[in-house]
């Protein structure tokens, strides 16, 4: 039987992976790699979740700026509800071991998600606002990746 | 007096669509941009290096963007300072969540420790939004 199919019948356990557990702390001996040709092939379902799951965010973000002010508003830019629905869609169609180290990813992403936002505070109003929002992206991604490297890639 | 209306001045109704246009617009970047990243991180491997772009500024370039184009600079500050507790938040909620779903279900786990982001974003904006 298809293993996608079977595991939507029948969601698996909080912890049911066969695959050796490794902790935060641990390195990753896999190297990093992009598959274009498997994010093509990408459920439409999960992306029209994910969808959703931005665009309410984004709107729930502009509302409460309305109401209470872009400090308040300005939280909900950090809002995880995308990883919400992602770790909901990847334990069910793989398995809790691959959430959980999408999770541990995520960590990492979050202190680069709030260096983003150090960066964009500190350098919006001395220069354009698109190069602000470009050099905020670049440090979001070499945050990331540096924490990476230094945590877990050997 | 018969005959008088209540009119709304031109400024409100012209304020309400702008508002209305807006929150259209960073909806649909919000979206947009959040599936790209998912696109990207589903092309991943391994899934450690992948969760990286879980938190992808997403919802972050795209409401900023339009709010420096709609709103301004001055509004598009104060966003970030606020998203500084976000941020903390979201890495408190990935910390959290991993212990998680190792005793619970997916829905249960991922939405409990939202409890985690909400206590650590509020107390990092505590003293941010005092300044």
């Amino acid at each position: 039987m298809d293993r996608r199919c079977d595991r939507r019948r029948h969601p698996p356990a909080a912890d049911v992976s066969t695959t050796t557990e490794h902790r935060t702390r641990e390195p990753v001996q896999e190297s990093p790699s992009l598959d274009v040709g498997k994010a093509l092939r990408a459920d439409p379902r999960a992306m029209a979740v994910r969808f959703a799951a931005g665009a309410l965010t984004s709107i729930v973000a502009g509302v409460l700026t309305l109401l209470a002010g872009p400090r308040i508003g300005g939280i909900m830019l950090a809002f995880p509800a995308i990883l919400v629905a992602s770790l909901t869609l990847i334990y069910r169609e793989e398995d809790a071991h691959e959430a959980r180290e999408d999770a541990r990813g995520a960590i990492a992403g979050g202190v680069a998600l709030t260096a983003f936002a150090v960066v964009f505070t500190a350098l919006v109003g001395h220069t354009s606002g698109p190069v602000t929002l470009l050099i905020a992206a670049v440090a979001w991604l070499a945050v990331a990746l540096g924490l990476y490297r230094a945590l877990w890639w050997r | 007096m018969p005959g008088d209306y209540v009119v709304s001045p031109p400024g409100n109704t012209f304020e309400r669509m702008h508002n209305i246009l807006t929150l259209a617009a960073k909806g649909l970047c919000g979206g947009l941009l959040v599936v790209a990243f998912a696109l990207l991180s589903e092309g991943l491997s391994p899934k450690r290096f992948a969760g990286l772009f879980g938190a992808a500024p997403s919802v972050a370039i795209a409401g900023l963007s339009i709010t420096l184009i709609a709103q301004g600079v001055p509004d598009a500050h104060k966003d970030t300072i606020g998203m500084i507790a976000g941020g903390i938040g979201m890495t408190a909620y990935a910390a959290a969540v991993v212990p998680l779903l190792r005793r619970w279900g997916a829905k249960r786990a991922a939405s409990g420790a939202l409890t985690a982001w909400i206590a650590a974003a509020i107390a990092a904006a505590i003293p941010l939004l005092l300044t």
